[in-house]
C-alpha cells in the first residue's frame, strides 16, 4: 500500500462527494471534523470508501475522531491496518506512512 | 400547612434541602449517630423532573432497603437506555446493576421519610442567611412555614449542607462561588407526563429511550409507573423560538419531528402533569466546599441531563458528604483536607459525565461505534454512573484523546496562545449562537467572535466565559471581542488569526 496513492485517493473522494468538487483549500491538515466536512453520513460512506477501493475494514475500536479528524489522520490509519492485515491489502505492504 | 414543629438552637448537621441529595446526607449523617436538621421548603410529596435513575442509585436503593418499596410504588424496573438518531442509527445501553424510573414527587418523599425514621429532623422551611464567625459557618437563620412573622431564628451547627438544589442557596449566599453556566448551551426543555402512549416491546419494555435528531435538540421518554410516561423535549433556544416560542408550540413540534418512533408511540397520548421549562440549565459552582459547609448535587453542578445522571449522582456524593463530614467532626483539624478530598472525587465524577456528553454529541456517529467496539463495557459503566473510580477508564482516556486533540490547535504555536485557544476548544461545541471564533496572537491574544444573532444571554454568557479566561490566564493583553452580522464590516481584517471555528464555511 503506498501513502501517496492512499492520500490522493482521500483528497479526491472528499472533493468530489463532500465539497462537491471545491477542494482548492483542502490540506492534510484541514479538520474535517470541526469544520463538518465529516459528519456521520459521511462517515459511513468513507468507511465504504475505504473498503472498495483498498480492500481495508477499519476495525470498530480504530473508527475513532482520532482517526478521522484529517486527511493525514485517515491516510495513517489505512496503510496501518492494511500492514496489520496484508492479505487484505492489494498490493505493497513495506512502505509505512 | 405541617404541625408546628420547634426547631432547635443547635444541631450537629443542617442540611438545606430535602431532595435526594439533602435526604440521603441526612440519613446517611443520622445513622452515625449525629444530630441532624434538614429544611425542605416545600410540602411533599411535590413534582420534580429527572426521574431516570442510574446504576449506582440502584446500588444505593438496595442498601437502604427500599427495594420492595420500589415494586410497591409501580415504579418500572429500567432495563436500560436505548439511544435512537436518524437515518436508522440506534444502539441500547443494557443497566449494570438493578435500577429504576421513578416518579420524583413519590421517590423523593420515600427518602425524605426514610430519613425521617432514621431520626433526622425535618422541618419545612427556608434558609435565609448564613451564620459567619472568624470565616467558618456556623449556622443559619431559619424561616419556617409556622413563623409568618417573616422573623428568621438562628440555628446554630457544627457543619451546614447545601443540598437546595437549582436554587444555590450557598452561591447566593456568596460562599461558594458564582454560578456560571458550564457551557454555551442556550437550550430549553419542555416536560411533562402522559398516559396512553404505546409501550416499547422485547429487551428494551420500559427503557429509557433518547431520540436524538440535529446536535442538541434531544428528547426523553421515560416510563415512570406501568401508566405514565415522562416526556421531555430539548431544544437550543435559537430553534425554540423558530418553533414558535411557546412550551405548547415546542412540544408540539417536538413530538412531531424528533423521531418517527417518537411521533407513533404518542400518537393516542394525554398530557397528564402541567407542562414545566427549564432553561439555559447547565452549570457549575466553584468552590463548593469551606469551612463549615459543603455543597452536594445541583446546589454546586448541574450538566446537561441527557444520560439521567442527576438524581444518581446526587446520591453518590451525598455518601462522600457524610463520611467527610463524619470526619471532619470527629477531628476537626483535617477538615480543610477532607473537603479538599470530597471536592476533589465531585469533580472528577462530574468531569467525566461531562466529557461522556461532550463526546456524545460532538461525535454521535463515532459514539455509537464505540458501544460495539472494545471500550463498550467502559461506556455501560460510565452509563451506570461509575464516573468517580479512582483512575479513569480506558473509554474516557479515549474519548479525552478525542476531544482534546485537534489539528485545529496543532497550527498554533505552543504556549498562552494554544492554552487559550485549547480551552476555546474545548468549549466550541457549545457554541451556539456563535458563527465562527478567531485567535490573533500578532499582539497579545485577541480573541474574535462573530455571532449568528443580536443576543443579551449569548453576550452574558460571553462575558461568563472571558472572565473565566482572565482569572485562568491573567488578563494581560487578553481581548474578547464580538461582532453581530450588523456590525460584521468594523472587525479589523483577520489575515494573521488562527480559525478555531467557522460555521459559515457550509
Amino acid at each position: 500500500m503506498d501513502a501517496t496513492s492512499v492520500n490522493q485517493a482521500l483528497k479526491g473522494f472528499i472533493t468530489e462527494k463532500l465539497l462537491h468538487g471545491d477542494g482548492a483549500d483542502l490540506t492534510d491538515h484541514t479538520p474535517l471534523l470541526e469544520w463538518e466536512i465529516v459528519d456521520s453520513l459521511a462517515m459511513v460512506s468513507l468507511l465504504t470508501f475505504v473498503q472498495k477501493t483498498f480492500g481495508v475494514t477499519i476495525p470498530d475500536a480504530e473508527v475513532s475522531p482520532r482517526n478521522f479528524q484529517s486527511i493525514e489522520a485517515l491516510q495513517n490509519l489505512i496503510v496501518n491496518v492494511a500492514q496489520d492485515r496484508p492479505e487484505a491489502a492489494d498490493g505493497d505492504t513495506n512502505k509505512g506512512a | 400547612m405541617e404541625t408546628p414543629t420547634k426547631v432547635r438552637s443547635h444541631y450537629d448537621v443542617i442540611v438545606i434541602g430535602g431532595g435526594p441529595a439533602g435526604s440521603a446526607s441526612a440519613m446517611l449523617l443520622a445513622e452515625r449517630g449525629l444530630s441532624v436538621l434538614l429544611l425542605e421548603k416545600d410540602q411533599f410529596p411535590r413534582y420534580h423532573v429527572g426521574e431516570s435513575l442510574t446504576g449506582t442509585a440502584g446500588d444505593f436503593i438496595a442498601r437502604a432497603g427500599l427495594t420492595e418499596k420500589m415494586a410497591e410504588l409501580d415504579f418500572p424496573a429500567k432495563p436500560g437506555v436505548k439511544v435512537v438518531g436518524r437515518e436508522g442509527a440506534e444502539f441500547f445501553v443494557p443497566v449494570l446493576r438493578p435500577t429504576w424510573q421513578v416518579r420524583r414527587a413519590d421517590f423523593d418523599h420515600l427518602l425524605l421519610q426514610l430519613a425521617i425514621s432514621k431520626g433526622v429532623e425535618h422541618v419545612q422551611g427556608a434558609a435565609k442567611t448564613v451564620l459567619t464567625e472568624a470565616g467558618r459557618v456556623v449556622g443559619i437563620t431559619v424561616a419556617t412555614a409556622n413563623r409568618e412573622d417573616g422573623d428568621a431564628q438562628a440555628v446554630r451547627a457544627a457543619f451546614v449542607v447545601d443540598a437546595s438544589g437549582q436554587s444555590v442557596f450557598m452561591s447566593r449566599q456568596e460562599l461558594a462561588g458564582p454560578r456560571r453556566v458550564a457551557a454555551f448551551n442556550r437550550q430549553i426543555a419542555l416536560y411533562s407526563q402522559f398516559s396512553g402512549v404505546a409501550s416499547d416491546v422485547g429487551e428494551t419494555h420500559n427503557s429509557t429511550v433518547i431520540f436524538y435528531r440535529d446536535t442538541y435538540h434531544w428528547s426523553w421518554l421515560i416510563p415512570v409507573s406501568s401508566e405514565i410516561v415522562s416526556i421531555g423535549i430539548v431544544l437550543p433556544t435559537a430553534s425554540y423560538k423558530l418553533r414558535g416560542g411557546t412550551s405548547k408550540a415546542a412540544m408540539a413540534w417536538g413530538l412531531e419531528h424528533m423521531h418517527p418512533e417518537l411521533t407513533q408511540r404518542t400518537a393516542s397520548a394525554t398530557q397528564v402533569e402541567a407542562m414545566h421549562v427549564s432553561r439555559n440549565y447547565s452549570y457549575r459552582v466553584d468552590p463548593f466546599v469551606g469551612p463549615g459547609w459543603l455543597c452536594v448535587g445541583d446546589s454546586h453542578c448541574f450538566t446537561d441531563p441527557i444520560f439521567s445522571f442527576g438524581a444518581s449522582f446526587a446520591l453518590t456524593e451525598a455518601q462522600a458528604a457524610a463520611d467527610a463530614i463524619v470526619a471532619a467532626i470527629a477531628n476537626p483539624a483535617a477538615e480543610p483536607d477532607l473537603l479538599a478530598g470530597y471536592a476533589t472525587y465531585c469533580n472528577r465524577g462530574q468531569g467525566r459525565a461531562a466529557d461522556l456528553i461532550r463526546y456524545f454529541w460532538k461525535f454521535p456517529a463515532f459514539f455509537a461505534y464505540m458501544t460495539k467496539g472494545q471500550h463498550g463495557g467502559d461506556l455501560i459503566r460510565l452509563l451506570a454512573g461509575d464516573c468517580f473510580t479512582p483512575e479513569p477508564l480506558a473509554a474516557t482516556i479515549e474519548m479525552k484523546k478525542s476531544l482534546e486533540d485537534s489539528p485545529v490547535l496543532h497550527r498554533i504555536p505552543e504556549g498562552r496562545g494554544r492554552d487559550i485557544a485549547a480551552r476555546i476548544y474545548e468549549r466550541f461545541d457549545f457554541f451556539q449562537g456563535v458563527d465562527a471564533a478567531f485567535l490573533d496572537l500578532s499582539e497579545g491574544v485577541m480573541i474574535y467572535f462573530i455571532l449568528a444573532e443580536d443576543d443579551i444571554d449569548l453576550y452574558d454568557s460571553l462575558r461568563d466565559f472571558e472572565e473565566q479566561l482572565v482569572s485562568d490566564f491573567g488578563r494581560d493583553t487578553l481581548a474578547v471581542l464580538s461582532f453581530t452580522p450588523d456590525i460584521i464590516e468594523a472587525m479589523p481584517p483577520l489575515d494573521n488569526a488562527y480559525t478555531i471555528v467557522d460555521r459559515r464555511r457550509k
